[in-house]
């Protein structure tokens, strides 16, 4: 594999990347709205930690959307946030699988596929962080990254990305209203009270 | 508020990556992270009880 097929295969999973984050988070609206459960504030720390995680692909894309070329330094820095918001996640999701982690402890919320929300989101940031180690060992100074993805499918990544932050965004000032901090076990949506 | 704000900084930072301002949306991008620590902090009142 040539170097220039690798850098714009890392940018097309940067793409993939935040397309599937943003799935995940689709999801957890699927779970909020469909099955009525009303996320706690860890599990709102978690969303907001999923997107600081793909801020730097996202970041990327829109570099590459507007200039076609993408430098190392600028590659580097993207899967550098990935990394600090992937940590900082993980950290907030092992914190909720330890408040639960007790026998006979039912967890918080349902089970979907066999696991709660808060322990696929560690997958989730274990995974984010899997990618972005495997991008920074490949990339190479010397090779600019062109974008290959046609420009109206990142268009359309970056519009799903502002889409998924101004939902949420929405989302947990109708739970929260105005109050400044969420309730430790929110039932109801504060603002329509 | 203080998530909705947080949400804010984070639609902040997106837009700011739109622009090519990199230490702008950098700066937002640490503001986010020490923010949403913060706000875990604020929420991580008790220590874990866990006696297996």
């Amino acid at each position: 594999m040539s170097p220039t097929f690798l850098r714009h295969l890392s940018y097309g999973t940067a793409h993939l990347t935040v397309v599937v984050v943003c799935g995940v988070l689709f999801g957890a609206f699927v779970v909020q709205f469909g099955l009525g459960e009303a996320p706690c504030p860890l599990c709102i720390l978690l969303r907001m930690a999923m997107i600081l995680a793909i801020m730097g692909p996202a970041w990327m894309i829109a570099i590459g959307h507007r200039r076609e070329k993408i430098d190392a330094d600028q590659f580097t820095t993207a899967f550098g946030m990935t990394v600090l918001g992937s940590v900082l996640g993980a950290a907030i999701s092992i914190r909720q699988i330890l408040l639960h982690i007790e026998p006979g402890n039912p967890g918080y919320g349902s089970p979907v596929f066999g696991l709660h929300l808060y322990t696929w989101a560690l997958l989730v940031f274990v995974a984010l962080l899997l990618d972005a180690a495997i991008h920074l060992i490949f990339v190479r100074e010397d090779v600019p990254i062109v974008p290959k993805p046609p420009r109206l499918l990142s268009k359309l990544v970056l519009w799903l990305f502002g889409l998924i932050v101004f939902a949420n965004a929405a989302a947990v000032f109708a739970e929260a209203g105005f109050h400044w901090f969420l309730p430790d076990n929110p039932t109801e949506y504060l603002l329509f009270k | 508020m203080a998530a909705s704000v947080i949400f804010l900084l984070l639609g902040a930072t997106a837009l700011s990556g739109l622009q090519n301002r990199r230490w702008v949306t950098l700066t937002l991008f640490f503001v986010c992270w020490i923010a949403i620590a913060l706000l875990f902090r604020h929420h991580v009142t008790e220590r874990l009880d866990i006696s297996l």
